[in-house]
């Protein structure tokens, strides 16, 4: 009995450390903006699928119940950034709630993610980077699954129903989501202006 | 009721087709501009690399993650198993306080019974070393490490006779 279920957990391993755990890794990354905790998030996830091997009963569907623990790692690590963040700007001498992670994550992920686009013109390559520093900075202002939600519909091109699913809430909460984040992203990007 | 730039929003959010609010989403700059959001967006989604070994270095992670668990999981039922063994060795070896010792009880008691007989009924006297006799053979009490036996002054000797029957 043990044995069977040590095999399932192995099998099951294996099979979500390939494509899914790839998958996983871009949805975290995109979410997170940082390699080191967009592996931890994907590691976790695998750890905790092969843990409750049990509640999976259709295991055609592994794939997308992998993906769904994987966000809401994504969600958890977000939501604790967000209380540090909190945290932190309540501490004197800290300065702007916002400052501190900002400076400390974002010049390396942003980096990263420039040098990854297609080489334009310097001006126009200057005035997109700018916009695109501006779009994530304001990303990491709305809520978790705002954001989550965002991502998933227009960086990986989710259906609202299966972003409902992996953010585990009702249909219509996650429209609510996509609708609300949109429309406070399109403020913050118009006060920036 | 809803304003058309609601609509606006709601329909680009979940991808529909604008329909009869196309023409305000084109007059009104704060719908152009949520229009434009979602292909802005579709720019923060970067094809990364993991790196070599990502599979490997996952599998890895994750079985480490699981053993790390399993043996939290292992010490910590352990340890909640050694607080109730030692909770209810302590619960069923310990010793009863000063004030609740059998000894205590029963003075109190005789005393309370002193007083009561004392004052009703002054003609029903107890004889003082009978009682204390009764106390004396009451086995839980004398098996009891907490008897006063220092505090007993009266030569037992006579007492054992009266035990047997005899008188000293």
């Amino acid at each position: 009995m043990a044995a069977s279920r040590a095999d399932a957990r192995s099998r099951l391993l294996s099979e979500l450390a390939g494509s899914p755990a790839r998958k996983g890794y871009g949805i975290a990354y995109d979410l997170l903006r940082n390699r080191a905790e967009a592996e931890e998030a994907v590691q976790e996830a695998l750890a905790r699928a092969c843990e409750s091997i049990g509640d999976l009963r259709d295991p055609a569907a592994a794939s997308g119940w992998f993906l769904r623990i994987v966000t809401t790692m994504c969600l958890r690590t977000l939501r604790r950034r967000r209380l540090k963040r909190a945290l932190l700007g309540w501490l004197p001498g800290q300065g702007e709630p916002d400052a501190a992670p900002k400076t400390e994550q974002q010049p390396e992920d942003i980096a990263e993610r420039m040098h990854a686009m297609p080489s334009e013109p310097p001006r126009e390559e200057l005035a997109s980077r700018q916009e695109l520093g501006a779009l994530f900075s304001h990303l990491d202002q709305l809520s978790a699954q705002q954001r989550t939600a965002l991502v998933l519909r227009y960086g990986h091109d989710h259906s609202v129903g299966e972003i409902a699913d992996m953010l585990g809430v009702e249909l219509a909460t996650a429209k609510t989501h996509l609708v609300r984040g949109l429309a406070k992203l399109r403020d913050l990007m118009e006060e920036h202006r | 009721m809803k304003e058309v730039c609601d609509i606006v929003a709601e329909r680009v959010a979940l991808g529909e087709p604008l329909g009869d609010a196309a023409e305000h989403a084109a007059t009104c700059a704060r719908c152009r501009r949520l229009s434009a959001l979602p292909t802005e967006l579709g720019a923060t989604h970067s094809e990364t690399d993991p790196g070599i070994g990502f599979a490997a270095r996952m599998t890895a992670g994750a079985q480490k993650r699981i053993t790390v668990r399993r043996h939290r999981r292992v010490a910590i039922t352990l340890a909640a198993a050694v607080a109730a063994t030692t909770l209810g060795v302590v619960f069923l070896t310990r010793q009863p306080s000063d004030e609740t010792t059998p000894a205590k009880l029963d003075d109190k008691a005789a005393t309370d019974t002193h007083e009561k007989k004392h004052e009703p009924a002054p003609d029903q006297k107890v004889d003082e070393d009978v009682k204390f006799l009764v106390q004396m053979a009451r086995t839980d009490r004398a098996a009891h490490r907490s008897a006063h036996w220092r505090e007993i002054e009266k030569p037992l000797a006579p007492y054992k006779h009266l035990v047997k029957g005899t008188t000293p």
